[in-house]
């Protein structure tokens, strides 16, 4: 088992090193001279600055050094320094990460337990009425855009019945912040990110479903007398979602992207909404950082569920 | 269920190549009547604040969505068949390089590196096609990898070799024409899929914008969701049933031309 996670990640480590370089390549074959992209409105910057941004991140150096300073400013954390903000890029981002990083984990929580027991009653009763809201649910789920469906939420929920807030997150200032005030904010932007995860797991459970209760270990459990129920939950149930624990980690960048559209909908304060923002200023430092944090981060979170689903299932070879 | 995909994707292009024709004013046109009127006799799909008829901007956003699902797609499964074919038909080293390559593209987060290039390349429609469809080929690189490391090994290859056909020879005439199925299986899929990000882009208003196009449509419709939900309503079912449409016939060809993969499902 030690042997396994040192190996992923190792494995991980040159995956991050090969990401980084995207980035750096992206930087440097953008139209224009990379040093006008950290300085705001370029044009006003005095020569002196220039050459002081220049030389600050390394940008007067030979190419391949260049992209040495780079991974090492970013392994330090430093991602640049945002004129609209006033601040460094990384203090901004960290600031939100958590707000964003609830509405993410919640809303997967969400999409796999309801995707999970949608799938095993959908499973267990094939062509049943379960199994048709599963059909539909998994249809739904694939061609809608989730903005779109936040916005029909905020049409239904919010303006026609106004029974919740339209967007935005509780403030002490306006009388919010309890807990229930809290749920109220995020039960539609949970609901709308869910929406993909949810006709995935549910998919993925149902067919596996179908194909574990078809098993003999099903057959003897069930000869052995043992209740339907403790049959389906304790035996079948356990081997049919472990392949959700693989699509959820595997479609996690997706998710992250997605709450960041979201985000905009719901004018949720978090990396989402900083990254609209910042596509209407073209603040590049910014969104520069943003997208070298999440896409490391993704790697990392890909390697963190790996682990978690070696753990779960004894049958990975740890070889 | 794939034949109503077909057919209103057949409709949809029907209305995209005459848009010009059926709408009385241009998608960009502002003032035809008064701002933010709800659909009626003359706007059967109201106005937005600017007063320019939706209706218009829906039939010509179907153009720049097709055009941006099309040719991404077909960008991606080029990009998908070279790299795939090579990988598979190869194996060894070749494959384990290109595969690493794969895993990285796939644990990129597609969307924001989309974003981001647009930002920074400057946010023309072609740009947006571009990059959709470098980021979306490694789903059709693996499926089409697969069936080559399947089919190298079969009979008809070996006897190719035999009789001393090149390599390229082998790929392109001989092993691709039984491996296309996936290829457009996975292309009908990523349509779809470029269409939403396309959709997505322009929401968050990266999108080009001299065109009219769906995501741009909801984009200004956020800002009026409260006052004129016909804003969000008509671009955002054109957006779900475009999708839908390619979803259902993507399906229905997975089950027609690739038996052995067909799903549990009925």
């Amino acid at each position: 088992m030690h042997a396994y996670i040192t190996r992923r990640i190792l494995e991980a480590i040159p995956l991050i090193l090969l990401v980084l370089v995207m980035n750096f390549i992206i930087l440097h074959i953008a139209p224009g001279d990379p040093v006008f992209l950290f300085i705001q409105g370029g044009g006003g910057a005095t020569e002196e600055y220039v050459q002081q941004v220049r030389q600050m991140l390394g940008l007067d150096k030979p190419l391949g050094e260049q992209l040495l300073v780079f991974i090492a400013n970013v392994f330090r954390g430093e991602l640049g320094f945002s004129h609209y903000y006033q601040r460094p890029v990384i203090d901004i981002i960290a600031e939100r990460i958590p707000i964003t990083f609830l509405l993410v984990v919640l809303s997967t929580l969400f999409a796999a337990t309801a995707g999970i027991i949608l799938g095993v009653f959908a499973g267990k009763h094939p062509y049943s009425l379960v199994d048709r809201i599963n059909t539909i649910v998994a249809v739904f789920g694939y061609a809608i855009p989730i903005f779109w469906f936040g916005q029909l939420l905020i049409l239904a929920f919010s303006i026609y019945l106004n029974i919740l807030p339209t967007g935005g997150i509780p403030t002490r200032a306006m009388g919010g912040g309890s807990f229930l005030d809290w749920i109220r904010h995020l039960v539609l932007p949970v609901l709308s990110l869910g929406v993909i995860q949810l006709a995935l797991a549910a998919r993925i459970t149902r067919a596996n479903m179908l194909e574990v209760l078809g098993m003999d270990y099903i057959d003897s459990a069930r000869a052995k007398g043992l209740k339907e129920n403790t049959v389906i939950f304790k035996h079948a149930l356990r081997n049919a979602v472990l392949p959700v624990v693989t699509v959820i980690s595997v479609n996690f960048a997706f998710q992250l992207t997605g709450a960041m559209i979201i985000e905009t909908v719901f004018s949720w304060p978090g990396l989402g909404r900083m990254m609209f923002e910042s596509v209407f200023r073209r603040d590049y430092p910014v969104l520069m950082g943003l997208l070298i944090v999440m896409s490391v981060g993704v790697v990392i979170i890909n390697l963190i569920t790996d682990l978690i689903y070696a753990y779960l299932d004894p049958r990975v070879v740890y070889e | 269920m794939a034949v109503f995909g077909l057919f209103f994707l057949i409709i949809l292009v029907t209305v995209a190549v005459s848009a010009n024709w059926i709408t009385e004013f241009g998608p960009m046109d502002t003032g035809v009547g008064r701002p933010l009127q709800a659909p009626n006799n003359r706007f059967f799909m109201g106005t937005d604040d600017l007063a320019r008829d939706i209706f218009s901007g829906v039939v010509h956003g179907a153009r720049v969505s097709l055009m941006v699902g099309f040719t991404a797609a077909l960008t991606a499964a080029l990009i998908g068949i070279i790299i795939g074919s090579i990988s598979g038909y190869f194996g060894g080293i070749t494959d384990d390089l290109l595969m690493k390559f794969c895993e990285l593209f796939q644990s990129m987060p597609r969307f924001l590196f989309a974003l981001v290039i647009v930002v920074f390349f400057g946010n023309t429609i072609w740009n947006v096609v571009v990059v959709i469809g470098i980021l979306s080929w490694p789903r059709t690189g693996r499926l089409v990898r697969a069936e080559f490391l399947q089919l190298r090994e079969s009979e008809f290859v070996m006897a190719a070799k035999g009789i001393g056909m090149s390599s390229a020879r082998i790929i392109f005439k001989q092993i691709l024409p039984n491996a296309m199925h996936v290829v457009l299986v996975t292309a009908s899929l990523e349509v779809g899929a470029a269409i939403i990000t396309e959709a997505g882009l322009s929401f968050l208003g990266a999108g080009d914008p001299n065109l009219m196009s769906w995501g741009r449509m909801l984009y200004n419709a956020q800002r009026f969701l409260r006052t004129a939900w016909w804003l969000a309503i008509f671009p955002g079912s054109a957006i779900f049933l475009t999708v839908l449409s390619l979803n259902l016939i993507g399906d229905g060809l997975n089950d027609a031309l690739n038996p052995r993969l067909r799903r549990v499902k009925r």
